[in-house]
């Protein structure tokens, strides 16, 4: 199968095991939510999955290849935006540059995009919180991933920079990406997932539709968490 | 007309000695500092990313070097070019070539050290990003150096400054040679010991019109560099 496999994945910290023995396979196809209260793993699992960071135990890979050595095919979106101390224009042509090419008009594709063309020779550390996800994200496809991974994109943001962020997810979806997107905002992953991936304490307890989930959570703490429980 | 006024009519009048020692002054320096920042400048960024084996050493190596006395620099120097030393055979002691290895040693440890500054911060910015990215190790390093390039500037600048306010070392290395190796600093020096106040008082107007200059433009690159900064 093409896509993403983890098989019995760990990983600890000082001997404290924050994920255990996580197994699934999922198609690059769609929005994957990952989803958990805090601390259950979430943003780790996505390290995991992009292979910036490696498993202390098991396996995960991308169309067979191991995580960490076709990471230039994922892009890869922080929850609080990393801004090079550069311009708009040039933080976008970063990626590009990375991989050995030079392309004005994605970049400008992007800027127009993300909503940032009149801001393109701005010092991106001028932008606001919104405008600066929306160019990280801008950033991270502009190499034309086959997956994006997004760590809470929208948390802190208002929701009309959410909005925004929600239609670039859209669009790089409907032009054949696949997206995996933690987030705490259960209101967006009913809006966007088509498939849920639920976390917690570091297990993965579900993992199937959208729909199903949100409908008939099996777990008790699916259910818990769904009721603001948990 | 007061000794003041005669230094500042020899400023004014542009006079060739003057010049010529102005001249001398900035070659020998500058040439030192770009020598010193070809190394120090990708030396202190790797000792900013990386973590390898003898890191702390050499960071406490470089640190200690940034107290050097210049005198002693100059007699090392002087011990390796004299003739009698091992690279007596360059016949380069008592030339400028001399001067400008003395002053890339005396600043070597400076600019390595404010480029390890500048750049520590930066790369715990962007350590995860270039991470995600699989960013190679040549990459980071030039990534790293030319967005920290505000703050890597005002640090060659610093060691420009310190290099053409130095005296202990290009004196013992360089000999003081009128119209050969005789820099402002030197100069002033000798030429108050003689009494001749005028050339020496207008070589410290330059002097300190050069460290103004300098220090003005560490300001405005630092005001300029905070615009690509992150407040939030």
């Amino acid at each position: 199968m093409t896509g993403l496999k983890l098989t019995d994945v760990s990983y600890s910290v000082d001997g404290i095991p924050l994920l255990h023995g996580i197994s699934f396979m999922q198609k690059n196809e769609g929005i994957n939510a990952i989803l958990g209260p805090n601390g259950a793993g979430k943003s780790l699992l996505l390290s995991l999955i992009h292979g910036v960071i490696r498993p202390d135990m098991g396996l995960v890979t991308w169309d067979g290849v191991i995580a960490h050595r076709n990471k230039h095919t994922r892009g890869f979106v922080f929850q609080t935006p990393i801004v090079l101390r550069r311009s708009v224009r040039a933080n976008l042509a970063y990626p590009l540059k990375i991989i050995g090419k030079s392309n004005s008009a994605a970049i400008d594709d992007m800027l127009e995009l993300s909503h940032l063309s009149t801001l393109a020779d701005q010092p991106a550390a001028s932008l606001s919180g919104g405008e600066a996800q929306r160019m990280a994200i801008a950033r991270a496809l502009i190499t034309r991933p086959a997956v994006l991974l997004l760590d809470e994109p929208c948390s802190n943001l208002d929701p009309a920079s959410t909005k925004l962020i929600e239609t670039m997810i859209h669009t790089f979806v409907a032009d054949g990406g696949s997206v995996y997107i933690s987030t705490h905002d259960l209101a967006q992953a009913k809006r966007l997932a088509d498939v849920v991936l639920f976390i917690e304490s570091g297990l993965l307890l579900e993992h199937k539709s959208a729909k199903s989930f949100f409908a008939n959570p099996a777990t008790s703490e699916a259910q818990a968490y769904l009721n603001g429980d948990l | 007309m007061t000794i003041l006024g005669q230094a500042a009519e020899l400023v004014l009048s542009a006079d060739a000695e003057l010049v010529g020692i102005v001249g001398l002054s900035l070659r020998v320096s500058l040439t030192a500092t770009l020598i010193a920042s070809l190394f120090a400048v990708p030396l202190g960024a790797a000792l900013a990313i990386w973590q390898f084996p003898l890191r702390q050493v050499l960071i406490v190596i470089s640190t200690s070097l940034m107290a050097l006395p210049p005198v002693v620099v100059g007699l090392i120097i002087y011990l390796l070019l004299s003739r009698a030393g091992p690279l007596g055979h360059y016949g380069i002691l008592f030339t400028p070539t001399a001067m400008i290895i003395a002053q890339s040693v005396l600043i070597f440890p400076i600019v390595l050290a404010l480029t390890r500054e500048a750049i520590l911060p930066l790369n715990r910015d962007y350590k995860n990003l270039l991470d995600a990215w699989d960013v190679n190790p040549i990459q980071r390093l030039k990534t790293l150096i030319w967005d920290a390039r505000f703050a890597v500037i005002t640090g060659l600048l610093a060691g420009f400054g310190r290099a053409l306010a130095e005296v202990g070392a290009v004196i013992i290395v360089g000999g003081n040679i009128a119209g050969f190796t005789r820099v402002m600093t030197t100069t002033i020096a000798l030429e108050t010991s003689k009494g001749n106040l005028q050339l020496a008082l207008a070589l410290g107007i330059v002097l300190l019109s050069i460290a103004v200059l300098i220090n003005a433009l560490i300001h405005w690159i630092g005001s300029f560099g905070r615009k690509y900064q992150v407040t939030r």
